[in-house]
């Protein structure tokens, strides 16, 4: 395999089946976002989010032949795994909870994986663009605050600017997001399925 | 704390970026307030949004700390396990043009 990064996804996960951990890191950069996104929005709950596409992402990497390439591309295939993950976990909770009858709204059906790619497909350009329209500094305070799960506090020391300034960074640079997505019709529909 | 504060405040919570005492102040505001809920859920439906793009925080690639193993047991050769050297030592980010 040459570059990972050139490389197409059933390619990718052919050298994965040989061990080939830059194969899996560059699966990953291109599909942990939406399988994050999916989970969370399923979920409703980060930390059992990330637990989901650890769970995807390792299956993966212990059985890659599980993915056949010539019935769904490998982005609809880690999105079904993921959304299946979910269902698990929403049917655990339910079972302690008593409510069997919103995972059953939730159950997989024969539009199952169109379903999701429609979904995938629609919010990537959207929330590409939308991050884009962000000026620099303000991406970098969300970049600092999100992947290091820093603090504000913490952001503003990094960066060697007042608390108040990057919090109000934060702030602006939310409220760009949401007019951004809210103007191509991603608003609360989305956000509440 | 004025209202303007409050919510930078409230943009950096949704965003998990606050320190046990500011995250306080925040629950104790929600708590009794529920024009600061519904703002907040707003913000926190954004921030899921960009997850979609942005992916995991680091903590959750799952080639740091430890690599991911196969259990080759049923195979017969000894697995082939991606070293520390090889493998990566942060998680792989979907490229910005700004970064």
């Amino acid at each position: 395999m040459g570059l990972p990064t050139e490389s197409t996804d059933a390619a990718l996960v052919v050298a994965i089946g040989r061990w080939d951990a830059d194969a899996f890191a560059e699966t990953y950069r291109r599909h942990a976002g939406p399988a994050y996104g999916l989970a969370w929005r399923i979920l409703s709950d980060r930390h059992a989010a990330e637990e989901i596409v650890q769970e995807v992402f390792l299956r993966l990497w212990e059985h890659p032949e599980r993915y056949e390439a010539e019935r769904a591309t490998l982005r609809t295939y880690l999105l079904v795994e993921t959304r299946g993950r979910c269902l698990d976990t929403l049917r655990s909770r339910a079972r302690r909870s008593q409510r069997e009858e919103r995972v059953q709204r939730l159950n997989p059906t024969e539009d199952y994986d169109l379903e999701l790619e429609i979904w995938d497909l629609t919010l990537a350009d959207e929330v590409r663009a939308a991050l884009d329209s962000l000026s620099a500094v303000e991406r970098r305070a969300i970049d600092l605050a999100y992947f290091g799960r820093r603090s504000y506090r913490d952001v503003a020391k990094v960066l060697g600017e007042p608390e108040g300034t990057v919090k109000g960074r934060i702030r602006a640079a939310l409220g760009k997001l949401r007019d951004r997505l809210s103007a191509e019709g991603i608003d609360a529909p989305w956000l509440d399925r | 704390m004025t209202p303007e504060e409050f919510d930078d405040l409230l943009a950096a919570y949704a965003l998990d970026a606050v320190d046990d005492d500011d995250r306080r102040t925040v629950d104790e505001r929600l708590a009794i307030d529920p024009e600061a809920r519904q703002r907040l859920a707003a913000l926190e439906g954004v921030v899921r949004l960009a997850a979609h793009e942005l992916g995991p925080p680091d903590h959750v690639w799952p080639a740091s700390p430890a690599s991911p193993t196969r259990d080759c047991s049923s195979i017969g050769a000894g697995p082939e396990v991606p070293s520390a050297a090889s493998s990566p030592g942060s998680p792989p980010r979907r490229a910005s043009p700004r970064s």
